[in-house]
């Protein structure tokens, strides 16, 4: 599978020790705010997990670009050090570390166009030394999932670019993000699926010879107040 | 986890029993280092976690011919809610180290498949439906 790199970034946000619940929605809003008036996006939403979430940071920041070139200029902007000191110095003291991931999408698919409710974002990574075929095969089956399930509304299967070093480095080689109507889907249809737990899930099991993803994963999810995987679906259907 | 974490389905929605099958092609005369090893370091952690043991399986039946023997270790765990027990407490360095050493000294190929009796199929392809 080739990814083709999308105008999406998907970005896992830190933020200081000691902030409440209040504190925390603030900066989602005012992250989401920020990273609408930076030139070339056209779509911005941040949210705080919730607490289901485990291995992952505090909340997700999802933002779209115009076209390659702004998608180029943000990725730039964010993966500075004092990015986001320069165009949110408000949020600056009270975000302590950004994860940027721009995805290459390998597939997708929009089953609910519109929908807003509970984004998931699984951030993974294959093993260094994990055999190709092996991997090409861990990519062509995690689709499966949405297939299975119909609860998965929306999802969006991808590779992330190594970026090993610098202040935007990531870990993470792939991102599978679903979007839900309620929390359920994910808690009990996602997790209860045989497709899952009987088949896909062996890629995961430290028990398995097929294993080929790190232990450490980030599991996250967090409630949407816009359709964030279903951005752009009515301009690509027109 | 797959994703496997903390969370975990409804075992109200699911009972059925889930087999697990652990297939073990040994190298030749590794069958008694093997056995002698998943008894030691592995049969009490794993059924702690909640698999149980139904049988060890050995083909060929015997130790009267010089030939590589295979291993079948057959398991049950109770529903989709036994699989997440099960996958919530796997990820530790004991386990790991157990089927390292295994694919290092005694096993030549091996392969573990989730599997379920024919008749559950429809309760597990429906358990969890709620939001289909």
């Amino acid at each position: 599978m080739s990814g083709d790199a999308a105008l999406a970034f998907v970005v896992q946000v830190g933020l200081a020790s000691g902030l409440d619940s209040r504190d925390r929605e603030a900066v989602a809003r005012g992250l989401a705010e920020a990273g609408r008036a930076l030139e070339g996006v056209v779509s911005s939403h941040a949210s705080v997990h919730l607490d289901l979430s485990v291995g992952g940071l505090d909340l997700t920041w999802d933002l779209r670009a115009r076209d390659e070139d702004a998608a180029r200029r943000v990725e730039t902007r964010l993966a500075q050090a004092d990015g986001l000191a320069e165009f949110a110095p408000d949020l600056a003291s009270r975000v302590e570390r950004l994860e940027v991931g721009r995805p290459c999408v390998l597939a997708s698919g929009v089953r609910h166009p519109g929908l807003v409710g509970i984004k998931r974002t699984l951030w993974l990574r294959v093993e260094p030394l994990a055999p190709a075929e092996a991997v090409a095969r861990f990519e062509q089956e995690t689709p499966l999932l949405a297939d299975a399930i119909p609860a998965i509304r929306n999802w969006r299967w991808s590779r992330l670019p190594a970026r090993g070093s610098g202040p935007g480095a990531i870990r993470w080689t792939h991102l599978w993000e679903q979007e839900f109507e309620a929390v359920d889907g994910l808690q009990v249809d996602y997790m209860s699926s045989p497709a899952h737990w009987g088949y896909v899930d062996r890629w995961f099991d430290p028990e398995m010879p097929e294993r080929v993803v790190d232990l450490w994963l980030a599991h996250t999810a967090c409630p949407e107040s816009e359709p964030v995987l279903s951005w752009g679906a009515a301009e690509r259907v027109a | 986890m797959a994703d496997s974490n903390s969370v975990g389905a409804d075992e109200r929605l699911e009972p059925d029993p889930i087999f697990v099958v652990d297939d073990l092609r040994l190298r030749a005369g590794q069958l008694e280092p093997f056995l002698e090893a998943f008894e030691a370091r592995y049969r009490v952690g794993a059924e702690a976690r909640g698999q149980r043991l139904l049988q060890v399986l050995v083909h060929p039946p015997t130790r009267a011919l010089d030939v590589p023997h295979s291993v079948v270790l057959l398991w049950q765990v109770d529903g989709i809610a036994g699989f997440w027990g099960v996958r919530s407490q796997n990820a530790t360095e004991d386990v790991v180290r157990f089927w390292r050493d295994c694919d290092a000294q005694w096993v030549e190929s091996r392969t573990r498949r989730y599997a379920a009796s024919p008749a559950s199929l429809p309760a597990l392809d429906a358990a969890g439906r709620v939001n289909a």
